[in-house]
């Protein structure tokens, strides 16, 4: 099973891409006529010709320089005209072969083979184009090959799809549940769009929401046309405050209504929506980390939310998945558990370093003081601002308090957050690559974040454990590897 | 979690990388030092300011990034192959250490630009399946090492990695 010789794509790969980059390539000529002014139609084609010579002269170079071998165990794909780039992709990571043809492929008889490998969902290894026969020659060859690398994994796992059981309730959401769950959603940011829509109406047909609210609105309402009382804007505080809520429901209606999540032996497949029926499923082979949430007011009366994340393969949905945006915590544990999953003894947790502390507060509290301090001395009164900064400093003060980790087994637990509290369970299978990350700050504070990557996560929040002593964090490190 | 591994010993990077830091700020940094210029002229345009001060200011801003920056920035970089892992440091204000699991790799480039095969150096980058640092680069390593590492990673690279 040793490599054939590197290849080319097929050459006439070098008309499609002429043709297809042609829209592109003559999109400068209309501006260059724009300059000369003076429309000479065979100046034009003649000007058209040599850029689309050109161009064919780049592509052709570019035809040359990209080759494609297959190895004894790998796909080795070489391509770059003045920067070289020479890619590795083994059979074992092949998932995948996809053959495409678009229109234009097929006039010339080609097609686009794609290697699907599992990462971050890029153009990883993409054959553009090899003829029909090869691209087919080629996805046998790849197949069976990664089939071979596969095999003795595949064999132990007892893999490929579970036959579809019928599915047993897991998680439910009735609509009293539901409604409770808006209430949860409070959300100003639709107002803001309902107003700002209004707004740009006014705009159209003079309609004013101002006049509008003085005119239909209640005695308040015209008073704070009149500019009179402060009770109005107390009341129209309130009426914002009460549209906030109703909005929030009615999205959690239109989204939640009918939340169900079924087991179905090795998946989870959950269906919702009042008029969008929406459906999802949820492999739990593919499912990279668990992530419970949950508020302050959420938390003290006792309710989470879980979400799963996982990395899609063909067809499944990708990234972080809703498992129960609002269940209790038994709900969450049980739906942990075809996961082999549970959520940590708080014993097994420990504090991050103190110096979080400071960081905390450089962040949250340093830059607004420093703002204040500088606006109070051109304008005195700035300097009440100072009281806003006190909820700042208190959550500042609470987050180390909060915010803990621990790899008590295989699974990295990491919670976070004063208000907002988020539990993070990582199998530490999953983790990627870990970085350690050293600020200017945490270099002079002795301390360390370590960031494990995990795969299909969003870029908004990981479970990062900031600020724990150096040691601790190669140490963290080292356990990471250890029971990989 | 007494038997604390401390990071590995890191290898700098060839010097060629050096130079071709040093090359690569060069358009930027002219391109700063042309600004100041005329930054400093419509200063004298408008305020009557003489032109000097901005554009020296600038300029030895566009000096301190061509001339001292570059090398802060490749002394930061270093890289280690432990058994199987593979070790990438760098930056100067944030310092980040990089550990890719050698069997989480799902795949592996050798690149290489004009400017680095002048000086005889080429980049190692490694993808994961992950996120925040699904590509990660070294670059600065002589052709042969390169191509070494990804000879090496690839004898790590086996099943599924999640």
């Amino acid at each position: 099973m040793s490599g054939d010789a590197p290849r080319r794509l097929h050459p006439a790969t070098v008309l499609t891409s002429i043709i297809r980059g042609a829209p592109s390539t003559l999109l400068g000529l209309p501006a260059i006529l724009a300059v000369t002014s003076d429309f000479n139609l065979l100046y034009v084609i003649g000007l058209a010709i040599v850029a689309t010579l050109v161009a064919g002269f780049v592509r052709y170079l570019a035809w040359r320089r990209f080759t494609y071998a297959l190895t004894g165990d790998a796909v080795v794909i070489e391509s770059g005209l003045l920067s070289r780039n020479r890619r590795t992709i083994p059979f074992d990571r092949v998932q995948d072969v996809d053959i495409e043809q678009q229109l234009l492929a097929r006039i010339f008889g080609l097609a686009k083979v794609s290697l699907e490998t599992g990462g971050a969902g890029k153009d990883e290894g993409a054959l553009d184009s090899v003829s029909l026969a090869e691209a087919h020659r080629l996805r046998g060859v790849i197949r069976g090959r990664a089939a071979a690398a596969h095999h003795a994994e595949a064999a132990a796992a007892g893999e490929e799809a579970p036959a579809p059981v019928e599915g047993q309730v897991l998680f439910a959401m009735p609509f009293p549940r539901v409604l409770l769950w808006g209430l949860f959603n409070f959300s100003l940011v639709w107002l803001a769009v309902i107003f700002g829509a209004l707004q740009y109406v006014d705009d159209f047909v003079s309609f004013d929401v101002w006049d509008w609210l003085s005119e239909n609105g209640d005695a308040e309402a015209r008073e704070i046309a009149a500019g009179l009382a402060v009770g109005a804007w107390v009341s129209l505080a309130l009426l914002f405050a009460a549209l906030g809520v109703v909005a929030g429901v009615v999205r959690t209606v239109l989204r939640d209504f009918g939340f169900t999540l079924t087991d179905e032996g090795g998946r989870f497949r959950r269906v919702r929506g009042l008029v969008t029926h929406t459906e999802a499923v949820i492999a739990l082979k593919r499912v990279q980390l668990a992530l419970v949430e949950n508020g302050l007011v959420r938390r003290t009366l006792g309710w989470s939310g879980l979400k799963l994340q996982t990395l899609g393969g063909s067809g499944d949905a990708s990234g972080r998945q809703e498992a129960a945006p609002f269940a209790r915590d038994a709900e969450i544990d049980a739906l942990l558990a075809p996961l082999g999953w549970a959520r940590p003894d708080p014993a097994e947790l420990r504090q991050v370093s103190r110096g979080h502390v400071w960081r905390a507060l450089a962040r949250l509290v340093g830059l607004p003081l420093v703002a204040i301090l500088i606006g109070g001395i051109f304008l005195p009164p700035v300097l009440f601002a100072l009281t806003l900064l006190a909820p700042l400093l208190a959550v500042a003060m609470l987050r180390r308090r909060f915010h803990r980790y621990g790899l008590p087994g295989d699974r990295l637990f990491v919670q976070r957050g004063v208000l907002t509290r988020q539990m993070w369970i990582v199998p530490v299978r999953n983790v990627q690559a870990v970085s350690i990350r050293r600020s200017w700050l945490q270099r002079r504070l002795g301390t360390a974040s370590v960031l494990p990557d995990t795969a299909g996560a969003g870029v908004l929040s990981d479970p990062t454990v900031h600020d724990i002593r150096l040691g601790d964090a190669w140490a963290l490190a080292g356990e990471l590897r250890t029971r990989r | 979690m007494d038997s604390t591994p401390a990071p590995p010993a890191l290898t700098p990077l060839e010097p060629g990388q050096r130079r071709v830091m040093h090359v690569a700020a060069l358009i930027p940094s002219l391109l700063l030092t042309a600004g100041g210029f005329g930054l400093g002229m419509v200063l004298n345009d408008n305020l009557g300011w003489p032109w000097w001060p901005a554009f020296v200011v600038v300029g030895l801003v566009a000096l301190w990034s061509v001339a001292v920056a570059p090398r802060r920035r490749w002394q930061a970089w270093g890289w280690a192959l432990a058994e199987d892992e593979l070790h990438v440091g760098w930056g100067v204000w944030t310092e980040v250490h990089t550990i890719v699991p050698l069997a989480r790799v799902q795949h592996i480039d050798v690149a290489q630009g004009p400017l680095e095969r002048a000086f005889g150096v080429a980049r190692l980058i490694v993808h994961t399946a992950g996120t925040a640092h699904a590509t990660v680069v070294l670059p600065g390593i002589t052709r042969e090492t390169a191509e070494g590492l990804r000879d090496t990673i690839r004898q790590h690279i086996r099943g599924d990695p999640w």
